[in-house]
């Protein structure tokens, strides 16, 4: 995190000045739309700033580190690029300016399957089939789906009445987002992407756990002596940075192959989630078991922190599902 | 458990447990149970009056107290059918710590007092051992009892007291002479919890439950009738108990029956199919396996000793403790991405978590405390360094 690039200092040193600041969710969100942070994947002519995925990476590791409690990681990480793959159509000329002032938080259901279909009707099209367990979608007050229509993969924008996600949804012929080709590649991105910016913010909350377990080794005595002086435990802290820091490589590769070709890509990411998830399975569980009882706790960051990673563990690719991916590669 | 181990006779007795369990114990309790999900007070009190009323809630106890004419093997195996029934443990304080506690070392008047409703769960007991900084290093805990009269004086605070919330009485270790070298100085007294001068906080945990506590002491009165053995020989009555704490809390019939949870389950996930899951589910099994012939046998060798406790009991608690949570991993697992429909709404930072019964992953988080409580792994290693190994 040294060597950022200039713009990259100033937005990471405005964020941090933020999250100090911020007391709760909707005022951490006010701050962010306050400093021009969200819709910031935009295209100029919708009001952002047309920033790519560095700053998104950058953006949700900070708030993985600082346990920040926000829907950026999915809404700004995950949905809005999506918005910007279709940015001339009348619906993201609505989004745009809500999610730019920050009243609205959209998701994004980006994976295909066979269990989601839709037909057209009437007045639109007609959407039956499982809607997915995933973070953000409850809060998310814009709804993007995908879903199979006539064979190909298609994006909808789901009416606002649609509450609950069940049964078969009406959507109105307008909210077509995205069709065939065009939907597949946009959601290919969306699927690379949430796992890079979801592995960033664990790995932000990885280095925050990391972090508080060497200060409570330093500082908590027992039996008449600090933890540290204990060479399991030594041991075991030694054993988290390893792990930290070959997580964060696998970021950085992540990243890097997001513009390689599909295939190679899909590889990548799918490998990077893969040693994420492990990596901050054992981060999360040694923290908690090197802070005893105090980091089971609510109140405690590394309770949060680990819960957090756990959740974000699961999301967009948990262990075993990236696994058999790449066993089937 | 191996029928090579058990004789016809224990294999009738398991049969008997296992249908009284299942036809007397509600089954909406047991489903919670099963599902890994908190349970109410109320779930707690009842499965336990349910096992007295027919005499079983504390078959390890002396007879004169409700204790029954088992051998170690057949409390062994009823303890393991409640578990692997998905019944609530009967209230650990309870049976496990302040009954045999009190049958060893309290007077005529405090047995006859405290162990029937102990056992009926007529009083609800909470455990106040551990400090803010008297965690693993136990013995240097500060809370202080003064004599005054007939009286003692209490001040200090105890820390992850369990379930202290709908707790009656608490047994307590307090510093009674604070001039001993640290263990000299300890006793162990009982506390009601609704005397004058104790105040309560709860601590949520990080999966959202409120299971555990801080007890506040302030210039609390107890009786002296209320000092269990002897004045400065608490610590004694501490390792007896914690001994007998670390003997029963492998909870190998609690492992097995999430295994068995987590097979039918999977079969109804798809997860079956995918053989590196099954292959997880199966090494698992092999484990549990050699653990629980491991606890039969330390069983036998007890049934032949002196009633001393066994240090063998810290590879039950430091191998048992890995095992349920290797269990609560598989559960959570097997839920793939559905893990995460139980989950409140703040990102990934959870904090209102609906605590329904089904969440697989809200388990997954709760059991992590098993290998901090109960005397923490780490200190299990050193006990069997110690203490078996001689390094």
């Amino acid at each position: 995190m040294t060597d950022l690039p200039e713009e990259h200092r100033m937005l990471s040193d405005s964020l941090d000045a933020v999250l100090a600041k911020a007391r709760d969710r909707s005022e951490l969100w006010a701050e962010l739309a306050g400093l021009g942070i969200l819709g910031l994947a935009l295209p100029g002519h919708l009001g952002g700033a047309e920033m790519g995925l560095g700053e998104l990476v950058l953006i949700s590791r900070r708030l993985g580190r600082s346990g920040a409690e926000t829907h950026f990681v999915t809404s700004e990480g995950i949905a809005v690029p999506f918005i910007a793959c279709c940015a001339t159509h009348p619906v993201a000329a609505d989004i745009a300016p809500r999610v730019l002032c920050g009243d609205s938080v959209i998701a994004l259901a980006f994976e295909w399957t066979e269990a989601r279909r839709a037909s057209r009707s009437a007045d639109g099209f007609r959407l039956v089939g499982d809607i997915p367990a995933m973070v953000g979608w409850a809060d998310a007050d814009v709804r993007i789906i995908s879903a199979m229509l006539e064979g190909e993969p298609a994006v909808f924008c789901l009416p606002g009445e649609a509450e609950e996600c069940q049964g078969p949804i009406d959507i109105p012929a307008a909210n077509l987002l995205l069709h065939g080709k065009a939907a597949e590649r946009a959601l290919a991105d969306a699927a690379a992407r949430a796992q890079i910016v979801t592995g960033a913010f664990m790995i932000g909350a990885m280095q925050t756990l990391f972090e508080l377990t060497v200060d409570y080794l330093k500082t908590r005595r027992q039996f008449g002596q600090p933890l540290a002086s204990f060479q399991a435990l030594q041991h075991a802290a030694v054993d988290m940075y390893v792990e930290l820091q070959t997580a964060g490589s696998m970021l950085d590769y992540g990243v890097r192959m997001f513009d390689a070709e599909p295939a190679d890509r899909v590889r990548a990411t799918t490998a990077m989630k893969l040693k994420i998830n492990r990596a901050a399975k054992f981060v999360g569980e040694t923290a908690v078991q090197l802070h005893g009882g105090y980091g089971m706790t609510m109140e405690s960051p590394v309770g949060r922190l680990f819960a957090a990673v756990t959740v974000a563990g699961v999301a967009f690719g948990d262990a075993r599902a990236c696994l058999n991916r790449l066993i089937a590669t | 458990m191996s029928d090579a181990y058990l004789s016809q006779a224990d294999q009738d007795f398991r049969a008997w447990a296992r249908d009284f369990f299942r036809t007397e114990i509600p089954q909406a309790i047991r489903t919670k149970v099963s599902a890994g999900g908190p349970l109410a007070a109320e779930d707690i009190r009842t499965s336990q009056r349910i096992l007295n009323a027919h005499g079983v809630a504390v078959p390890h106890w002396p007879l004169e107290w409700g204790g029954r004419d088992w051998t170690p093997t057949q409390r062994y195996i009823f303890g393991e059918e409640l578990q692997f029934n998905a019944v609530p443990l009967p209230l650990q304080f309870n049976c496990f710590m302040l009954g045999p506690v009190v049958a060893a070392f309290g007077t005529e008047e405090q047995k006859r007092r405290f162990l029937p409703r102990a056992a009926n769960c007529d009083d609800w007991w909470c455990q106040g051992f551990s400090e803010p900084e008297a965690g693993s290093d136990l013995a240097s805990l500060k809370t202080r009892a003064v004599r005054d009269g007939d009286e003692y004086i209490v001040n200090g605070q105890k820390a992850w007291t369990t379930y202290a919330q709908y707790a009656d009485w608490i047994f307590c270790l307090v510093r009674t002479d604070p001039h001993a070298k640290k263990q000299q100085g300890i006793s162990f007294l009982l506390i009601d919890m609704a005397s004058a001068g104790i105040e309560l906080r709860p601590v949520i945990t990080c999966d959202g439950r409120h299971e555990v506590n801080e007890v506040f002491f302030t210039d609390v009165r107890v009786p002296v009738g209320n000092l269990v053995g002897e004045e400065n020989r608490g610590w004694d009555i501490a390792k007896f108990l914690l001994a007998n704490e670390r003997a029963g809390i492998a909870r190998i019939g609690l492992s097995k029956e999430r295994v068995a949870r987590v097979r039918r389950r999977a079969r109804e996930t798809g997860a079956w199919s995918d053989p590196l899951f099954r292959a997880r589910v199966v090494e698992l099994e092999v484990e549990l396996k050699a653990l629980e012939v491991t606890q039969m046998k330390i069983l036998e060798r007890a049934a032949h000793g002196d009633g001393a406790p066994d240090s063998a009991s810290s590879i039950l608690k430091l191998r048992g403790s890995e095992l349920q949570q290797r269990a609560s991993e598989l559960m959570m697992e097997v839920e793939g991405q559905e893990a995460l429909r139980c989950l409140p709404h703040a990102g990934f930072m959870a904090t209102n978590w609906d605590t329904e019964p089904a969440a697989a992953l809200n388990s997954y988080l709760n059991f992590r405390k098993v290998s901090i409580y109960g005397g923490a792994n780490q200190i299990q290693r050193n006990i069997i360094a110690k203490t078996i190994l001689g390094l």
